[in-house]
């Protein structure tokens, strides 16, 4: 059954992106505030609620673009909010590859919403933390003015070090396997049971 | 009262200066000041990009809201600064990196908040039509403006019912049963969203949303000499700074105590 | 002119036909009222004279269906957008835009309007449909009433010559309803054809050309409108429909003995209330209310009704005052602990897989025999394994009253219970609550259902706009003021 989107579907899609952006806002935000090492890894945070909402997204329109949709949007937010520029282009690309790699082929069926949506999140988390990489020089340019000694300088080189990006963006996977798992049960427990979805 | 009065009032605008730019001027401006703002590393070329585009947005109804934000960049610079007096080992370098990012972030949300805030809804539509976006971006992004403070008001009567009901109304029982307080929280909102979808679906569509005309808004939008001006003087301006960035000047350090 | 011709429609996902066999011809002009039970298939019939079936809800159709001679099954929503405009229920779902301007102006520039044009247009909708004083605001600062009227405006200016209205006065208190009237007296005389569905159809009684009784899918009954305003009482509760002379039942009134109940007495003493920044909302609230009491909160929407209640149960902190229970001063976390809060929509209640379990649910002892002598009590005992969000409203409604009953709460509230409720659900709310209010509930009702207030309630409070307040016994001669507030 492959359709072409209509307004309905694009309607849903915003509405249920901006939950999805809301939360994704709130949990960034308390991390941050929380301290900046929980920080890298709210990506894989938000991926748990925003689990239940994305499987709900793709059971009610299971068409081709929806990934890519969701993304160009929550892409175009970032933007405005001040996001660095490679998180935006990086969601697009997630998202097109997930639409195409894994919905794209076949009929949409509860594992591949959870691949796909695991490898959003993954790739998600890559996109909002690897900028920390890139942004390396200005951080330690800061500190160097600051007088803050060179030994802890390299303890934030450390930090972003390229096996703790790995793990930041393992941590996304995880988180959304996790949430792909909890969105489905969700699914099945209330949206499936009442009626108002149906997924194979 | 007659219609040519009515007519006055729809075109009476409350916003006036930059803010009425064509929508895609200030987001062009807006993704340069992203890319910019994390590359310089000098602090006066990074005041100096605060102020120039506070000036701009103070022209176009944002004077509150670019003094504010000035105001904000000031005070974290300076306890980005007063952290060299606290050598707490970790926590200190963890610090520096937070306000260094916030610093690089607040020009960049000083210009986006303000775009949101004096871009009308149809302007924007319009704008993207002409970017030749799909409706596939520019209907759910429409959509989610107008949604999003709707949901606050929803989440706040779910939150009461639950008050009321004692479902995870203590902090005590969220942190214990949190992953129950999301879907208490998720399911009646996404029991609504679907609700509304469905009505705002039909009410659209019976209103013609799912035409693809070419769409006229309520004033004209053109990308016309204002905007070529503001856009090339604002990149210009970007370029520059990044150039003053590798002189000496780059590295003048503006925030002592 | 519109007919339809032995038209039925199935939905995809329903295996019995919801409109079967509908003959109607309707000529230009005509205001129509389509009414029946909920669930009877009204909905249903204008969704198809708006395009929405089949192209938004798909399913098997039979028959045709006629517009001036051309069939409207083959026409998009978005092609009819011109000719066919329909008002929805809930005025809060329908706008896509933030401001009240862009909004008038959606549906013209989705057609892709000249700018000229487009502001003519408005500006005639502004100046017909008195909506001047409107234009230039934040839709998000509207009552519904205003915002309804938006939605009307936006439709007019795309110039239909059909007008649907989904249950337009569900949302609306009386002067909103009275407004609504006015605007759709205007529509009338101005040539348009108009389709209203409704339950509560008293303002339009001076309106309707012709009304159609529908009953499971077919035209049960066509009545012209002294056919129809003046059926008799029997004939009209046995079609499940409401009175179109509410004031009338003020004169018939049989006053309800106060209840002698003493075991608990709630009193409200000087209360106040002011949101930050914001002017007083009321102050000086006052009155009291014992056990079995029934107590009907009025007055216009935006004259505080809803903090009052976010007070009293406790969701809002009072800027001075108190409630006191028994004597005893309450905190707001008291107030949360013995009062249920019924809302107007039950959406946000709701929040488990199955009734049962929404019952159980924030219950910390076993209850079990409890929660079944209260599914019966409610007839939803067949509902048990349902889930909620598969129910019809008026049971969604029954399963949170059911949620009140189990928590034990001394106090219920409810919130416009009856809004959009057909004549059966309205009364079965009705005897509901007297039950609760046998068992020795105190039982507070927001609601601008004026037959409903005067069948349930025992007592009313008016909160003015000013901030004042009366409290009175309901007497016929309270209930005479009243009506003649409401209905002139």
């Amino acid at each position: 059954m492959k359709q072409k989107l209509n307004a309905k579907d694009f309607i849903l899609i915003g509405i249920l992106t901006a939950l999805m952006w809301i939360i994704c806002m709130i949990i960034s935000t308390i991390m941050s505030v929380a301290g900046p090492v929980t920080n890298v890894f709210y990506p894989s945070v938000v991926a748990i609620p925003n689990g239940i909402v994305m499987m709900l997204l793709l059971a009610k329109v299971p068409k081709k673009g929806v990934f890519t949709i969701c993304a160009a949007i929550q892409a175009i937010l970032f933007l405005l909010v001040g996001a660095f520029w490679f998180l935006p282009i990086g969601l697009v690309i997630g998202g097109v590859i997930c639409d195409f790699l894994i919905m794209g082929r076949n009929e949409i069926t509860m594992k591949s919403m959870i691949a796909a949506y695991a490898l959003f999140s993954a790739i998600f988390a890559f996109s909002a933390i690897c900028p920390i990489k890139f942004l390396q020089s200005a951080f330690v340019g800061a500190m160097e003015k600051n007088n803050i000694a060179p030994e802890y300088i390299q303890g934030m080189l450390n930090i972003t070090s390229v096996p703790m990006l790995v793990v930041i963006v393992a941590a996304g996977l995880v988180g959304g396997l996790i949430g792909g798992f909890i969105g489905q049960k969700a699914l099945k427990k209330h949206f499936i049971k009442a009626g108002l979805v149906s997924v194979k | 009262m007659d219609e040519t009065q009515i007519k006055q009032i729809i075109k009476r605008q409350p916003l006036h200066g930059t803010a009425l730019l064509d929508p895609r001027c200030k987001i062009l401006l807006l993704v340069c000041i992203g890319f910019v703002s994390y590359f310089l590393a000098g602090e006066v070329v990074s005041l100096a990009l605060m102020l120039v585009y506070g000036l701009f947005i103070a022209l176009g109804n944002g004077g509150k809201w670019a003094a504010k934000m000035i105001i904000t960049y000031i005070v974290v610079a300076y306890l980005n600064a007063l952290l060299r007096y606290v050598q707490v080992p970790v926590l200190s370098v963890i610090m520096s990196v937070f306000g260094v990012t916030v610093l690089k972030l607040i020009p960049i949300v000083m210009m986006g908040l303000w775009i949101l805030r004096t871009t009308y809804m149809d302007d924007l539509m319009v704008a993207l039509q002409r970017m030749r976006l799909p409706q596939a971006v520019t209907i759910p992004l429409v959509v989610m403006f107008r949604y999003i403070p709707t949901l606050r008001i929803e989440y706040r009567q779910i939150r009461s019912t639950m008050d009321i009901r004692g479902i995870s109304d203590t902090v005590w029982k969220r942190v214990c049963h949190p992953l129950a307080t999301i879907e208490y929280i998720l399911i009646p909102l996404l029991m609504r969203c679907l609700k509304v979808t469905d009505e705002l679906a039909a009410s659209g569509t019976t209103r013609g949303l799912e035409l693809e005309c070419k769409r006229y808004a309520l004033r004209p939008i053109r990308f016309a000499w204002p905007e070529i001006v503001v856009s090339l003087l604002g990149i210009l301006f970007l370029v520059g700074l990044l150039f003053i960035d590798q002189t000496q000047i780059g590295k003048i350090i503006l925030w002592r105590v | 002119m519109i007919s339809f011709q032995n038209f039925s429609f199935r939905y995809e996902e329903s295996k019995d036909f919801t409109l079967r066999g509908i003959d109607m011809t309707v000529r230009t002009g005509e205001f129509i009222l389509l009414t029946g039970r909920s669930g009877c298939g009204k909905t249903t019939l204008i969704r198809s004279l708006n395009g929405l079936i089949p192209h938004f809800y798909p399913g098997e159709i039979k028959g045709d269906l006629l517009m001036d001679g051309h069939s409207l099954l083959e026409m998009k929503p978005s092609e009819l957008a011109g000719q066919v405009g329909t008002v929805f229920q809930d005025p809060r779902s329908q706008f896509f835009m933030t401001d009240t301007t862009r909004e008038l102006a959606f549906g013209c520039e989705n057609l892709g309007l000249a700018r000229e044009e487009t502001i003519d247009r408005i500006a005639r909708a502004a100046k017909e449909l008195e909506l001047v004083e409107y234009l230039n605001r934040s839709i998000f600062a509207l009552s519904s009433g205003e915002k309804q009227q938006i939605a009307i405006g936006s439709v007019y200016a795309l110039a239909p010559k059909v007008y649907i209205f989904d249950e337009p006065s569900a949302n609306l208190d009386y002067a909103a309803t009275k407004r609504l009237a006015e605007i759709m007296e205007k529509l009338k005389s101005a040539g348009y054809t108009i389709f209203v569905v409704e339950h509560r159809f008293y303002y339009l009684r001076d309106l309707i050309d012709r009304a159609f009784l529908i009953q499971n899918g077919k035209i049960e009954h066509e009545f012209t409108r002294e056919q129809f305003c003046s059926l008799p009482e029997e004939t009209r509760i046995s079609y499940g429909l409401r009175t179109a002379y509410p004031e009338r039942d003020a004169e018939h009134y049989q006053e309800k003995p106060h209840s002698q109940n003493t075991t608990h007495l709630l009193e409200v003493h000087d209360l106040g209330f002011a949101y930050k920044k914001g002017p007083e909302v009321f102050q000086n609230v006052s009155f009291e209310a014992h056990s079995g009491d029934v107590i009907g909160i009025l007055g216009h929407n935006g004259a505080g009704k809803t903090t009052l209640l976010s007070i009293l149960t406790g969701l809002l902190k009072q800027r001075h005052g108190e409630v006191r229970l028994d004597g005893k001063k309450l905190t707001p976390r008291q107030r949360r602990s013995l009062s249920y809060l019924v809302m107007q929509d039950t959406d946000y209640q709701l929040f488990a897989s199955s009734v049962e379990e929404e019952l159980s649910l924030g219950m910390q002892e076993d209850c079990k025999e409890k929660i079944d002598a209260v599914l019966n009590a409610l007839e939803l005992s067949d509902y048990r394994e349902r889930h909620p969000a598969s129910l019809s409203g008026g049971q969604k409604q029954r399963v949170t009253i059911g949620v009140a009953i189990v928590k034990d709460s001394l106090v219920i509230y409810f919130d416009e219970p009856t809004s959009g409720l057909d004549y059966d659900s309205m009364v079965r709310v009705s005897k509901l609550i007297e039950q609760l209010s046998d068992s020795g509930v105190i039982v507070f009702v927001v609601s601008h259902d004026f037959e409903f207030i005067v069948r349930t309630c025992t007592e009313v409070v008016q909160l003015d706009d000013d901030g004042t307040i009366q409290n009175q016994q309901l007497s016929p001669t309270v209930l005479k003021s009243l009506s003649e507030k409401y209905f002139t």
